[in-house]
C-alpha cells in the first residue's frame, strides 16, 4: 500500500514537473543579426543558430546568446515580452529565473508577475507590471531602469518600489540598493535600441509615451550630465555634457 | 449765438457720434478672435512639446542614454507671463465700413497666469487640468473716439487637458471672460461664459511642431445690448499653429477658421483669422516679436462683416515655477 502511494505522488509530481516544463516556452518573434541558443549540459556542445518562430522551451536550463550588432526579441504566451541587446548573454532556468551573464535586456509585463534576475552577485526579485530595462555589461553590478508601470524590488531583505523613469543600481555583494536616480524619460525612450531597434512597437508603447509625457510635465531640472556604467569602485559614472563654445567666446 | 449753437451741435453730434461708435465697436468686436485664446493655445502646446533630442553615439548602451533630472513628485506648476504689446489697426472697432471704421494705435498689455494643477499618468494618456487667468488692457489713442474704445478683460478658464501617445489631445474647459470699460468707472459692458470641448492633435515637421484643433464651444452672453443674450451663440473653429524655431527665432503662423450661429439672432458668420508672429528670445524668460494679423467676418447679416488688418511688436517676460 505505502508502495503504490509513493508511486501515485511520484506520478503527480512528474506530471507537475512536466506540465511545468511544457508551460514554460519562448518564441522567437523577430531576430537581427546572429543570434545563438546554447545549453549547460554536454548533449549539445555547440550553440544552435536561433531563427524566427523558433520556440525555446524549457527542458533544461539554457542561454540565448546575441552577437555585436545583433538584436533578439521574445515572446512568452502570458503576452510578456522580452528583447535582449547587442553583445549580451542571458541564462534561462526558469520563466521567473533569468541570469544576466552580459548585456542588456528590456522586459515587459502586461500582467503582475514576480521574476528574479540575477547577476555574478546580485539576485533581484521584481514584483509588478511594467517595462522594465536591466544592464551589467560585466556580469557583476546590475543596473535596473523602470519605463513604467507599478513594480518593488527586493534584495535580500531590501525593498524599494521602483517609478516610471527612475534608475537603481544593484551592486555586487551588497543587499542595499544604490541611491534612486531620475533619468529623462522622453531621451531615454527615443535613444534607447532596445526600444526603437525592433520592427514593431512595444505593446507598452502607448504607456511609455505618456509616462514620458507626464515627467516632462513634471520636469524641475536637467542636470548637464550622462550616466555611465559602474567603475572599479562600483560607482555610477557620470559624464558632464558640454556645451560647444560659441566662437566668439574662443 | 450762431457759432455757440453751432458749438453745441457740433459737440452733440460729436458725443452722439462717439456713443454710436462705441456701441458698435463693443457689438463688433466682442464677439471676434482673441489673442489670448491663441496664446492659451500655445501654453498647453508648450506642454507637449518636448525637444527631440539627436541620437548621440557617447554610449554603445542598448538602455539609451540616461541624463539625471529632477522631477516634482505632483507636477504643480505656476507659469507667469507678462505682455506689452503696440501696434497698428485700420479698424479698431471691427466694423463693416463708414463711421464706426476708424484705424487706430493700441498699446496691449497683459499678464496671464497659468497654473498647472498637476500631471496624471492614466496607462496610454496623461492628464492635467489647468486654470488660467489673464488680465488684459486695451489702450487705444488716435483721436478723441478712438480713445473711448478702451477696454479690459478679465478672463478665467479651467480646463482638463488630456494627451494621448498618438500626438491627440482632447480638451473639456469652461472660459469665463469680463469686459470693463476702464473710461466709465470700470462698468462691465460684457460677459461670456463658454464650455468648450475641443480634439487636437500635435506632431513636428522636421524642425518645426504644429499642432491643430478643432473646437465647439457655446458663448452665453450678457451684454450691453437691451436684449440681454443677444450675442449668445455656438462656436466651431479650427485652429492650426507652427512654431519654426531658427536658433533664438521663431516664427509662429497660424490661422483660424470659424463658423457662428447666434441662437437670439437670424445669424450666422464665418470669422477668419490668419497671421504670424516672428519672435526673437534673448533668453529663455524675455523675448520680443514682431507680429501681423489679418481677420475677417461674412455674415448673413451684412452689417456685420469686416475685414481688419492689425501689425505691431512688443516684448514679452516668461517665468515657470
Amino acid at each position: 500500500m505505502a508502495f503504490i502511494c509513493m508511486l501515485a505522488i511520484l506520478t503527480f509530481s512528474c506530471c507537475l514537473n512536466g506540465e511545468s516544463n511544457f508551460t514554460f516556452s519562448l518564441e522567437v518573434s523577430h531576430i537581427q543579426g546572429s543570434s545563438f541558443q546554447s545549453f549547460s549540459q554536454n548533449d549539445n556542445p555547440k550553440p544552435v543558430p536561433l531563427i524566427e518562430g523558433t520556440i525555446l522551451t524549457h527542458k533544461q536550463p539554457f542561454a540565448v546568446l546575441v552577437a555585436k550588432d545583433s538584436y533578439v526579441a521574445l515572446d512568452s504566451p502570458d503576452k510578456s515580452k522580452i528583447r535582449i541587446g547587442q553583445q549580451s548573454v542571458v541564462e534561462f532556468y526558469q520563466m521567473d529565473r533569468v541570469s544576466m551573464l552580459k548585456g542588456s535586456i528590456l522586459v515587459a509585463f502586461p500582467k503582475i508577475k514576480t521574476i528574479i534576475f540575477e547577476t555574478k552577485g546580485t539576485n533581484i526579485e521584481l514584483t509588478g507590471l511594467g517595462t522594465f530595462m536591466f544592464e551589467s555589461p560585466k556580469g557583476s553590478d546590475l543596473k535596473i531602469i523602470m519605463l513604467e508601470g507599478k513594480a518593488m524590488l527586493r534584495s535580500g531583505n531590501s525593498k524599494l518600489n521602483i517609478k516610471p523613469g527612475e534608475l537603481v543600481l544593484a551592486q555586487t555583494y551588497k543587499r542595499d540598493f544604490s541611491q534612486v536616480i531620475k533619468v529623462d524619460l522622453p531621451l531615454l525612450i527615443t535613444t534607447s535600441r532596445l526600444i526603437n531597434n525592433y520592427p514593431t512597437p512595444l505593446p507598452t508603447q502607448s504607456k511609455l509615451i505618456s509616462a514620458a509625457k507626464v515627467q516632462a510635465i513634471r520636469l524641475k531640472k536637467k542636470y548637464e550630465a550622462l550616466i555611465g556604467y559602474t567603475n572599479e569602485k562600483n560607482q555610477l559614472k557620470l559624464w558632464a555634457i558640454k556645451k560647444p563654445k560659441r566662437p566668439s567666446q574662443k | 449765438m450762431i457759432h455757440r449753437f453751432n458749438r453745441f451741435t457740433k459737440k452733440a453730434a460729436w458725443l452722439g457720434l462717439t456713443f454710436l461708435v462705441c456701441s458698435v465697436a463693443s457689438a463688433q468686436r466682442q464677439d471676434d478672435f482673441r489673442k489670448t485664446d491663441l496664446d492659451d493655445f500655445r501654453t498647453r502646446n508648450a506642454l507637449r512639446e518636448s525637444p527631440t533630442p539627436s541620437p548621440n553615439d557617447f554610449t554603445s548602451s542598448d538602455l539609451g542614454l540616461q541624463r539625471p533630472v529632477d522631477v516634482k513628485e505632483t507636477g504643480f506648476g505656476y507659469h507667469l507671463g507678462f505682455d506689452s504689446k503696440l501696434y497698428y489697426t485700420n479698424n479698431a472697432a471691427s466694423s463693416p465700413s463708414g463711421i464706426g471704421k476708424e484705424s487706430s494705435g493700441i498699446w496691449e498689455n497683459s499678464i496671464n497666469n497659468h497654473f498647472i494643477l498637476g500631471a496624471f499618468d492614466l496607462g496610454g494618456a496623461s492628464f492635467s487640468p489647468i486654470l488660467s487667468i489673464a488680465y488684459s488692457k486695451f489702450t487705444h489713442f488716435g483721436d478723441e473716439i478712438i480713445e473711448t474704445f478702451d477696454f479690459d478683460t478679465l478672463s478665467f478658464s479651467p480646463n482638463a487637458f488630456f494627451q494621448f501617445s498618438s500626438g491627440w489631445t482632447f480638451r473639456a474647459g469652461l472660459g469665463v471672460m469680463l469686459d470693463f470699460a476702464p473710461r466709465d468707472g470700470m462698468e462691465k459692458t460684457y460677459q461670456q461664459v463658454s464650455p468648450t470641448l475641443a480634439l487636437g492633435k500635435g506632431f513636428a515637421w522636421g524642425i518645426a511642431q504644429s499642432s491643430w484643433e478643432l473646437s465647439a464651444a457655446y458663448h452665453a452672453t450678457d451684454s450691453i445690448h437691451p436684449i440681454q443674450d443677444f450675442m449668445n451663440r455656438f462656436e466651431a473653429a479650427f485652429l492650426w499653429s507652427f512654431a519654426i524655431p531658427i536658433n533664438r527665432f521663431e516664427i509662429r503662423p497660424y490661422l483660424r477658421f470659424a463658423y457662428l450661429n447666434y441662437s437670439e439672432q437670424d445669424r450666422d458668420d464665418s470669422l477668419g483669422a490668419l497671421g504670424v508672429d516672428l519672435r526673437y528670445s534673448f533668453t529663455h524668460w524675455f523675448a520680443m516679436n514682431i507680429f501681423f494679423n489679418f481677420s475677417f467676418r461674412g455674415s448673413n447679416e451684412n452689417d456685420y462683416d469686416f475685414t481688419r488688418f492689425d501689425g505691431g511688436g512688443g516684448l514679452g517676460f516668461n517665468a515657470k515655477f
